[in-house]
């Protein structure tokens, strides 16, 4: 490995150092609510093999298919049964799973991974280069993120696969933790309920809308998992979380924040982390009054996040000033949560100056699924009020929401919280290029355009950060929208199990959860 | 004492309670609707708060008087317009029979077997969100039942004896049906227009399921009900305060309906 | 036999009719189920080749005729969401709401009837008051707020039954009756306390009829004349009722499915179409269309051949 290498390596480590930040040091706004409250160190209870753990879901997993599902909820499930070349680590880094070793060429372009001996599939067949080179193709072939840089795939001999990419991009590394599975065995679709990887788990039993269940996987090629199966059940709404694990059908489930005033902590395990989402009152820069950039600063002034975080969330979430999550640690920019001080003089004056003295009346499409969205959306009519702003909220199914606000652009404004389907800027922040297609705040700006551009093109990673730090500032300054919060998620789970292990992605680690009495 | 007049006192005195509370909401309630305070979050009822606060420490009595507003009116508007629609597609379909009926009631069972929820976007999608569209929302939903039930009616009581006997008498076929026919469905109307405005209320509450209810942060009983399901261990006032004014709104229009069916239909 | 045939030939019209309105309505609400599958990260790419693939990228008219000629073949194709055929998705689900619809017939037969009798011999006591402020009070409680105070009262205070942990009747059918026992009686109670009314009215009409008099005369005691002529005569005047309770018993499974969790098609309803899975929707939308005409035919029925008063349209 040569030295450019491990100043790359060390970078990215940097980069990603997500976990240890998004777990321990989430918000403890109240002094009663630690990050973490669990069974004290000195008393820990010896690690007891076997047990089924039953946990709560409220959206149903209904494919499996690691190219195809990608709901943050599928992929914390699907996170047990497959692997991918590498693998993500609680602390944001990745390290070589599948693969035994992987090196990175200095310009970035070549990724070449040596396989480890012996990794067996659930069907009870070796992982060979065979079985990579489909996987990969599997990627390109469902346009995944990051693959579309391929240049070309080989196999030199029957331990090492190499990647090309047409661009130098360490960002690959991310996607090489996609799932590996065996060769032909998707050629008919079969992942979507008969998935097979190389995970700590297997997939089970699964009952539409009821349960999925995981069975321990005893060839695992790493640290076998505790329990002996995972039963995943489907709840009907994020309401009946408290109801199930009240009565005891339910182990454990991650829910919103209202949860820690309803659940008696003397027999529960409560955890904090960042859910990795900005969310944001989106408005849309197409839209008249907000195509003014001293209306969207008004309204960025009049907006009270801490109020919002407070009432919504009793708390437990991060003040945001920008589009880039607190967990990208080596990229954030936190000195831009402080952009807006609440100033409602300020405020005014500038709706004054744009012409809207009066104020005026907009309306705000809320997807009806995330009550916290609808919640933070009656909190803001109150604020905006202060400033003769009327918002109207009008609430719209997940559907209709994508359609007609995602994909259309049809709208006035909207709240909802962005994800990254990988732990990199480019995640966070390309959506806000003028012609990205997936610009739908229609922001334009060529200051913005110009920073990220170079982000991405440089390969220093010094640069990088500087560039990609100067995209918040540009997104801050010109208020493309208004920010908000990166809200926290709490984890409860009751006294039986123990170690739990929090990811700065989506994941539910079940490997290394494990019963006490 | 006069047959059902206890039922018509004690109807009028519940259903006249909530019709009061609704119409003070108007001028006065103890706290702005809107107004949330964290520090007093998810508070047991008390004399600052008559009803308790909910989660984002809203007064609950304040907003349950003024849902009564909004649910009532929802309610109504949504039963007085398809009892009226219904009315006219029932007679006109029991009395005049043959193809015309064969129409109505296929486009009605197609209806009547199409789920709600299906409706309510589809009217939602064509009209823009007004305020109240899911009263035209309701009012599609419950047309097929009360057609029917009109048409039964109709059908009872074209051939019927007193009807007949007017006909001799050289009545016009329009009168008859009004004036004879139409009056002697009306207990078993009213006694939908009750079952209606229960359903309307529980309708809207479930149509919040899809965002298609009163917008929030104007509260509705069937809004409040949802939103309190998860607060429901921590503070049962916040579901329990619409929950109960339902059921008192809803016996009190059940009392006045018996109380007349007894004093006048019987 | 004439007369069934017509109205069997207009059954498949309206069932043609239903299926049009369901497709078209899904044309006309937004939102795509690709975009719905593969979440806002996807990309455009991504997204236009599992439309492709799903076929949501056909003509409209392609689309409608693909389905219904495999529907009339008994391949009802397959959902969109769970990647499965609608048919094996069916199984199982249908089975779930039909037992639950059944006990909840039970219960109301059950308790309903003889509650009405009971309150019909008490006529003008303390007794029927409290039996009509009960049914009052059934009638008047909406049945999401029952479901939430049930499973709060018999799940988490009393320990009757785990709420959230439905029971597959293929485990355990003893569990699976008392875990549904409390969605049942759910629906149940607005349905018993109509049903209570009605009989106790239908049994004080039938008891003021000559016969019963005339039969009282000759000295036939009070019980035998109630269980040997007026009851059975009260039970023929409610059938169309009871045909009517289907169509509101199933819309109350909806609801009651939703909120205890039960996975039969009421949920199975709700999710597909808000995952806009349209052969699930339009096979779910037949399927409950079928039930609430077919009850309704028959009820037509029988409600001609039970009062004469009603003749037959074009006999």
């Amino acid at each position: 490995m040569n030295k450019r290498l491990s100043v790359l390596a060390l970078a990215l480590t940097a980069a990603l150092t997500v976990a240890a930040c998004a777990t321990t040091a989430a918000p403890a706004p109240q002094a009663s609510a630690p990050a973490q409250e669990s069974a004290s160190a000195e008393t820990a209870p010896a690690i007891k093999d076997g047990g089924e753990f039953v946990y709560g879901l409220a959206t149903e997993v209904n494919n499996f298919d690691p190219f195809k599902a990608t709901t943050a909820d599928a992929k914390s499930i699907y996170f047990n049964i497959y692997e991918g070349l590498v693998k993500v680590t609680p602390e944001g880094t990745f390290e070589p799973a599948v693969a035994e070793s992987y090196e990175i060429s200095e310009d970035a372009k070549t990724f070449t991974f040596t396989l480890r001996d012996g990794v067996k599939f659930h069907n009870g067949s070796t992982v060979t280069t065979k079985d990579v080179l489909y996987s990969i193709q599997l990627a390109i072939d469902n346009a995944l993120n990051g693959f579309g840089n391929i240049e070309s795939i080989e196999a030199p001999d029957d331990k090492t696969v190499v990647v090309t990419l047409k661009e130098g991009n360490i960002d690959f590394l991310s996607a090489a933790s996609t799932a590996i599975v065996p060769e032909g065995s998707d050629d008919n679709g079969e992942h979507a309920l008969a998935p097979i990887g190389t995970g700590p788990f297997k997939f089970g039993e699964y009952a539409v809308q009821d349960y999925v269940t995981l069975e321990r996987f005893d060839d695992y090629w790493g640290e076998p998992a505790h329990l002996d199966s995972v039963k995943v059940k489907f709840i009907a709404s994020s309401s009946d979380y408290q109801i199930s694990y009240q009565s005891g059908a339910i182990d454990g489930f991650t829910a919103n924040a209202g949860i820690t005033e309803q659940i008696d902590k003397n027999t529960a395990k409560i955890f904090v982390a960042n859910s990795n989402a900005v969310q944001l009152l989106a408005l849309n820069n197409d839209f008249e009054p907000f195509s003014d950039e001293n209306v969207r600063k008004a309204l960025c002034y009049a907006v009270d996040s801490t109020e919002i975080i407070d009432t919504v969330n009793y708390g437990y979430g991060v003040k945001l000033g920008s589009g880039l999550i607190p967990g990208l640690t080596a990229f954030y920019d936190e000195t831009l949560a402080d952009t807006y001080d609440v100033d409602i003089e300020k405020a005014k004056s500038l709706l004054a100056e744009a012409g809207y003295a009066d104020g005026f009346t907009f309306t705000v499409r809320v997807p009806s699924v995330y009550q916290v969205h609808v919640d933070t959306a009656q909190v803001i009519v109150n604020q905006l009020a202060k400033i003769g702003v009327t918002m109207n909220i009008e609430q719209v199914d997940w559907a209709t929401w994508l359609e007609k606000v995602y994909s259309n652009r049809d709208y006035e404004a909207t709240i909802i919280s962005l994800d990254g389907s990988i732990a990199s800027p480019t995640a966070f922040l390309a959506r806000y290029v003028s012609d990205a297609h997936n610009n739908f705040v229609n922001f334009k700006s060529d200051a913005y355009d110009e920073a990220y551009k170079a982000a991405v093109a440089s390969i220093d990673e010094q640069e990088r950060i500087a560039k990609f730090k100067e995209c918040q500032k540009v997104l801050a300054d010109e208020a493309a929208s208004v920010y908000i919060q990166d809200i926290s998620n709490i984890l409860v789970y009751n006294n039986h199990f123990d170690g739990y292990v929090g990811y700065p992605l989506y994941a539910v680690d079940f490997s290394v959860i494990y019963k006490v009495d | 004492m006069k047959k059902g007049l206890t039922e018509i006192r004690i109807g009028c005195i519940l259903t006249g309670f909530i019709i009061f509370l609704a119409l003070l909401s108007l001028v006065y309630t103890p706290y702005d609707i809107n107004q949330m305070d964290t520090s007093v979050r998810m508070q047991a009822p008390s004399l600052a708060h008559l009803f308790g606060t909910d989660n984002m420490g809203r007064d609950v009595f304040s907003r349950a008087i003024t849902g009564a507003r909004f649910t009532l009116m929802v309610a109504i508007c949504t039963v007085a317009g398809c009892t009226a629609i219904s009315s006219v597609l029932g007679l006109v379909s029991g009395y005049v029979g043959g193809i015309v009926d064969e129409i109505i009631m296929r486009v009605i069972d197609a209806i009547n077997s199409f789920p709600g929820i299906l409706i309510a976007l589809i009217i939602v999608t064509v009209m823009e969100h007004g305020r109240y569209t899911i009263i035209i929302a309701l009012c599609i939903m419950f047309i097929p039942s009360f057609t029917r039930i009109v048409r039964t009616g109709t059908l009872q009581y074209k051939d019927a004896i007193f009807v007949k006997s007017n006909r001799i008498f050289g009545d016009s076929e329009l009168r008859l049906a009004l004036v004879h026919v139409f009056p002697n469905i009306f207990p078993i109307l009213l006694s939908s227009v009750i079952v209606g405005l229960s359903n309307a209320i529980l309708a809207e509450a479930s149509m919040s399921y899809l965002g298609l209810g009163i917008q929030p942060p104007a509260p509705s009983w069937g809004r409040m009900l949802y939103e309190a399901q998860n607060i429901i261990f921590t503070a049962p006032w916040c579901a329990l305060a619409p929950g109960l004014m339902i059921v008192i709104t809803i016996v009190g229009f059940n009392c006045i309906g018996e109380g007349v069916r007894k004093r006048w239909l019987t | 036999m004439r007369y069934i045939i017509k109205k069997i030939i207009i059954l498949i019209l309206t069932m043609l009719l239903i299926s049009l309105f369901t497709f078209f309505a899904f044309h006309i609400i937004p939102g795509d189920p690709a975009r719905l599958i593969l979440g806002t990260e996807a990309s455009e790419e991504k997204v236009a080749l599992l439309r492709s693939q799903l076929g949501t990228d056909l003509p409209l008219s392609t689309q409608y005729t693909r389905w219904i000629g495999g529907f009339v073949r008994g391949n009802f194709g397959n959902s969109i969401r769970y990647s499965m055929p609608v048919s094996d998705l069916m199984k199982g689900r249908i089975e779930v709401t039909v037992l639950l619809g059944l006990m909840v017939i039970v219960l109301v037969l059950a308790i309903g009837i003889p509650m009405g009798v009971f309150a019909a011999g008490k006529k003008n006591t303390i007794i029927e008051q409290i039996i009509n402020f009960f049914t009052m009070l059934g009638i008047s409680f909406p049945g999401f707020f029952l479901s939430i105070l049930f499973i709060w009262i018999f799940g988490l205070i009393l320990h009757l039954f785990t709420p959230g942990r439905y029971v597959s009747y293929e485990n355990s059918w003893p569990e699976f009756w008392r875990f549904m026992f409390f969605p049942a009686l759910a629906i149940a109670v607005p349905e018993i306390a109509i049903l209570t009314k009605y009989v106790r009215t239908a049994v004080l009409d039938e008891l003021s009829e000559d016969y019963v008099r005339t039969a009282h005369g000759k000295g036939i005691s009070f019980y035998a004349i109630l269980y040997g002529h007026v009851l059975k005569n009260a039970i023929v005047a409610i059938i169309p009722l009871i045909g009517m309770m289907i169509g509101s018993i199933f819309s109350g499974s909806i609801i009651v499915e939703q909120v205890f969790a039960i996975p039969g098609i009421g949920r199975l309803l709700i999710s597909s179409v808000t995952g806009r899975d349209f052969p699930l929707t339009q096979t779910l939308v037949m399927y409950v269309a079928l039930v609430i005409v077919v009850t309704n035919f028959i009820v037509d029925i029988l409600i001609q051949v039970i009062d004469p008063r009603i003749r037959l349209q074009g006999k």
